[in-house]
């Protein structure tokens, strides 16, 4: 934690320092003003003395309002430093995250990386914005509190010694106590929220099986089990603050009989009696915040850990130190004897691939669920790097290209269509943000798109959200499609994009589809024979991502098992001939 | 589930990110009843009233205490103080006597101040009396303490006892919602509604609700122990305290609406943020990292600067109203000083004064953001009655009858445990 917050409160020491000063000059003026409060009483009030009382008043008045103004000027040092903090702190991890690669995102996990940037940089800046006030002023108060009792009578002083020790008690015994349980609290949240969850997304079945009971048996476990333990914090909180109110007070009435006596004996004037409270009541009152710190920094430093983790990492993928001249041709891909593993895995989920493909050639890629068909071209965009063999386009090994230079040749239609929320049109224009409405309805119609865009309101200009949730599966798919078409790429590669859509649209597609990509290479991934039947070159590829056979569909009709297999599972006979 | 995998509309972003925060961070979301739904709460604590009459009894109780304890605490000091002046008097003497001495000297002011106290002259500092003074001043404390600690014992178990109540009949009622229901309204939704709305009732029932009447009892009772010692430096406290008031309030009004920016734009840097993660692969296909980033960039900024503001402005409350204190410290002294001086009051009187005028500030403070989080929580409030209010479907089997046969057993046997 030390790294991160040194690295990134550097740029504002000036204002720290200051703020620092500031809160210094706070905690003497709030130390000295017990002290005028008590000359008041001492040489004012008690001698009847209403001019000194008046002038002392004054100055009283003075020093508060000094008091008020470096509050103020620290706070505003304070919280914009600690906001502005969190704001840098948060950029170096998005733009961290967007430098990953796939496999990074991978380690990490998405919804981790959400959290990170989101949850732990709040944590860490919250840590800081009462750095910037309480861990500061908390030890000066209650070091300057002691001196500042000890001034008032030496002897008082020794009652801190015990009180300090069973405040510290008392509120360590609260935390130890219900420190585990406010965890398990967070477990028990998380529980009744899954059981809720569950019961949403199976609602249908829990209706058709009539287990509405057995359902309500399972949320009322899980609410009385909350409930239960939250009750169980709950009390010991309600014990916290009347116990350590009783330990304050009952503090007052000792100090108070004590410094009875040492005025009877005339070692103390009565003013500083109130004066010496005051005192020890702001040393506890340091303490109890320094305590209320120490629950804190545990966190803070979990999540500062998890930050510096991301902004440790460096990416598997990175730009060629002297990226090749780009070449003449255009087009072209070829995998040479291509060979893959995800990172920590023991088996290579591709091996050996090799083919070749030129514009104008649809190359269709099949194969069972999980051979490694996605895998495969998620590494033509360079997502991961090929652990063995190369991938060359336009005769260019990919890892000598920018990948800038590498994904502007390429329209990738993942297999989960994803979009962002905006408009039809700010989706469409997401790879090429000059291109014109006409373009933009060309390529809708190309996807089969255009009649439901016309139908949705505003049409180009509707609204889309986040995740494209409010169009249907095959929707999505489709504007997922022309999104890559308006790009016009060199390269296409669809990797499962017609799984949503009926045969009819998948037909209609593919026909227009055609026409549009004839200068183009298309590398088609999909499921479904009948899609790739009249592809230039089908690759199958077996369980264990090596390529089964190559070649036309009558071709391999001919030489492979695994494809034939595919094919009469799927078509009837007369569809085969 | 084919259901689940239609697109529904999501959530508004009104809970968008942030776990944490809570209800200081929330800002205010207008009830669109407020007075109805707070009724309606209100009833829905109704099988909880005789412990929530223990609650407000305690609370008095505790609160007379607390409140007592400084006019004692200055009885203490009055004792000292006449014990120490008495010390240099002359002994054998009459207080009478020292008081006309003192006249003939010319010390008119002492002579008063002395007139107005109990005094043995020459007898010193009677510690019997301090002892039994300060021996009924520790129970008086004790007894405050343990009357807010059952206070707020009895107190988690309405409140738990509620918020499980509430949840087990949303979940009753999420068994006879038509099917409809759910293809209306997003699961985020639903969930929110038990989880976030459940708890942000919770927590209010705990706390606040307790803090407000404390804070309620306490400047009542203050009220009363100031005018009882004078009501002429009641009446200049009475001038801070509407003052403290109003500031509070017009700074609490600023940062509200800062707050609310920060929760939109802390919202809307979330969403961002989702959405660019979720959807890596694509930002890095179309070489959109660069717009992306600016766009972080932007949204990133404004919530730097609601925060920023949100921040700085609500901690301003804490130095003003430190301030107006020491205003009205200054005041009760220059007047107190006169009074004590002509021996209208004692020096513990005027002590116990402005230890009373202290424990003033702070309930105002705290109503004035107590309101706030009321508002929040009628909010919530409104939302989990609006699905408790939903249209049910006819029940049709008796699977359901009995199965709500059963539900309402365990209902009156969960408070067994609280
Ligand atoms: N990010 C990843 N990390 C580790 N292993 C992975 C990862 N993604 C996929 N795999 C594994 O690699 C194998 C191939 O997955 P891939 O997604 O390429 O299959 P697929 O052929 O596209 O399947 P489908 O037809 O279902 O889309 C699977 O065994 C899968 O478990
Ligand atoms: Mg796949």
């Amino acid at each position: 934690m030390k790294d991160l917050l040194l690295k990134f409160l550097k740029p504002y020491w000036k204002q720290i320092t200051l703020a620092i000063i500031l809160l210094v000059i706070q905690a003497i003026s709030n130390l000295y003003l017990p002290n005028l409060n008590a000359d008041i009483i001492n040489n004012g009030v008690a001698k009847g003395d209403i001019d000194y009382i008046i002038s002392t008043g004054g100055f009283m008045l003075a020093v508060s309002l000094l008091l008020a103004i470096c509050a103020v000027a620290s706070a505003y040092l304070g919280s914009k430093t600690a906001m502005a903090f969190g704001r840098d702190v948060r950029r170096a991890i998005f733009y961290k995250v967007e430098s990953f690669s796939q496999a990074e995102v991978d380690k990490f996990g998405t919804p981790s990386l959400i959290t990170r940037n989101t949850n732990d940089v709040q944590q860490v800046q919250m840590l800081v914005l009462l750095g910037l006030n309480l861990m500061i002023m908390a030890p000066i108060m209650a070091i300057g509190g002691i001196i500042m009792s000890i001034q008032q009578d030496v002897v008082l002083s020794y009652s801190i010694i015990i009180i300090v020790p069973i405040m510290g008690a008392v509120v360590g015994l609260m935390l130890w106590k219900a420190t585990p349980l406010f965890r398990s609290i967070q477990i028990k949240i998380d529980r009744v929220n899954q059981v809720m969850r569950e019961k949403l997304m199976g609602v249908r079945v829990i209706r058709a099986f009539v287990k509405n009971e057995h359902e309500a048996k399972r949320f009322d476990e899980a609410n009385r089990d909350l409930t239960a333990t939250t009750l169980r914090v709950n009390r010991i909180m309600a014990f916290a603050m009347p116990s350590l109110m009783a330990v304050m007070n009952l503090a007052t009435v000792a100090i108070v009989w004590f410094g009875a006596g040492r005025i009877d004996s005339g070692a103390m004037p009565i003013g500083n009696l109130t004066a010496f409270l005051t005192y020890v009541m702001q040393i506890m009152i340091s303490v109890m915040m320094a305590m209320a710190m120490f629950i804190m920094v545990p966190r803070a430093e979990a999540s500062a850990e998890r930050l510096s983790e991301v902004l440790h990492t460096e990416p598997s993928i990175k730009d060629a130190p002297t990226p090749a001249a780009p070449s003449d041709v255009k087009g072209y891909l070829e995998f040479r004897n291509v060979e893959f593993s995800y990172p920590g895995a023991e088996e290579p989920v591709l091996k050996d691939i090799s083919f070749e493909a030129a514009p104008g050639e649809t190359t269709a890629i099949i194969g069972s669920t999980g051979c490694g068909k996605t895998t495969l071209v998620n590494l033509i965009p360079r997502f991961y790097d090929v652990t063995g063999g190369s991938i060359l386009i336009d005769g260019i090994d990919i890892r000598d290209m920018t990948q800038q230079d590498l994904r502007d040749k390429i329209g990738l239609v993942p297999q989960k269509a994803f979009l962002f929320s905006g408009t039809v049109a700010d989706n469409l224009r997401y790879g090429n943000e000059s291109a014109t409405d006409d373009e933009l309805w060309h390529a809708l119609e190309v996807a089969q798109a255009k009649d439901f865009v016309m139908e949705m309101p505003g049409q180009l200009e509707a609204p889309i959200e986040q995740g494209g949730a409010n169009v249907s599966g095959g929707q999505r798919q489709r504007l997922a499609i022309a999104r890559a078409l308006v790009k016009k790429p060199e390269i296409y590669v669809f990797d499962d994009s017609f799984s949503a859509l009926d045969f009819k649209t998948d037909a209609k597609l593919r026909l227009a589809l055609k026409k549009e990509t004839a200068g183009s290479t298309v590398v088609i991934v999909a499921q479904r024979v009948s899609t790739i039947m009249d592809a230039d070159r089908i690759i199958a590829l077996d369980d264990n991502g090596v390529i089964a056979g190559i070649g036309t569909h009558a071709q391999l009709m001919e030489t492979c098992d695994v494809y034939r297999e595919t094919v009469y599972s799927q078509l009837s006979k007369e569809e085969i001939a | 589930m084919s259901e689940d995998n239609k697109p529904k509309i999501q959530p508004t972003r009104r809970r968008g990110g942030f776990g944490g925060g809570r209800a200081a961070m929330m800002p205010a979301e207008k009830a669109k009843d407020f007075k109805g739904t707070l009724k309606r709460l209100i009833n829905y604590l109704k099988p909880q009233a005789v412990k929530i009459l223990l609650v407000i009894i305690f609370t008095i109780v505790s609160v007379a205490f607390t409140i007592s304890a400084p006019k004692i605490l200055g009885q203490a000091t009055n004792e000292l103080f006449s014990g120490v002046i008495s010390k240099q008097l002359p002994a054998g003497m009459t207080k009478d006597q020292v008081i006309a001495g003192l006249e003939a000297q010319g010390q008119d002011q002492l002579a008063e101040m002395i007139s107005g106290m109990e005094l043995t002259p020459g007898e010193g500092v009677d510690f019997d009396a301090i002892l039994r003074i300060l021996i009924i001043l520790a129970g008086v404390y004790l007894l405050a303490s343990a009357f807010q600690w059952l206070q707020q014992y009895i107190m988690a178990s309405v409140a738990q006892g509620t918020v499980y109540r509430l949840r087990r009949d949303v979940d009753k009622k999420l068994a006879k919602l038509p099917l409809k229901y759910y293809d209306d309204h997003s699961h985020g939704d639903i969930l929110s509604r038990v989880t976030n709305d459940v708890d942000n009732i919770a927590h209010t029932l705990q706390q606040s609700l307790t803090q407000l009447v404390h804070a309620t009892v306490t400047v009542i009772g203050v009220l009363i122990m100031m005018f009882s010692i004078s009501s002429l430096l009641a009446l200049i406290s009475l001038i801070v305290i509407p003052l403290s008031f109003i500031v509070t309030m017009l700074i609490a009004k600023q940062s509200q609406k800062q707050f609310i920016a920060q929760w939109d734009s802390t919202g809307n840097l979330n969403g961002h943020v989702e959405e660019m993660f979720t959807g890596h692969n694509i930002v890095k296909a179309f070489n959109r990292q660069d717009e992306a980033m600016e766009r972080f960039d932007e949204e990133n900024e404004r919530l730097y600067k609601a925060s920023f503001k949100a921040q700085f402005i609500s901690s301003i409350i804490h130095p003003a109203i430190n301030f107006l204190n020491n205003l009205n410290y200054v005041a009760v002294c220059v007047i107190g000083g006169i009074r004590v001086a002509n021996g209208i009051i004692t020096l513990g009187d005027v002590q116990a004064f402005i230890q009373y005028s202290r424990q003033f500030t702070q309930p105002i403070v705290q109503t004035a953001s107590i309101m706030n989080i009321l508002q929040s929580t009628v909010a919530s409030a409104e939302r989990v009655f609006e699905l408790l209010d939903e249209q049910e479907e006819i029940p049709d089997t008796d699977h359901s009858r009995a199965y709500r046969g059963r539900q309402n057993d365990t209902g009156q046997s969960a408070y067994a445990f609280l």
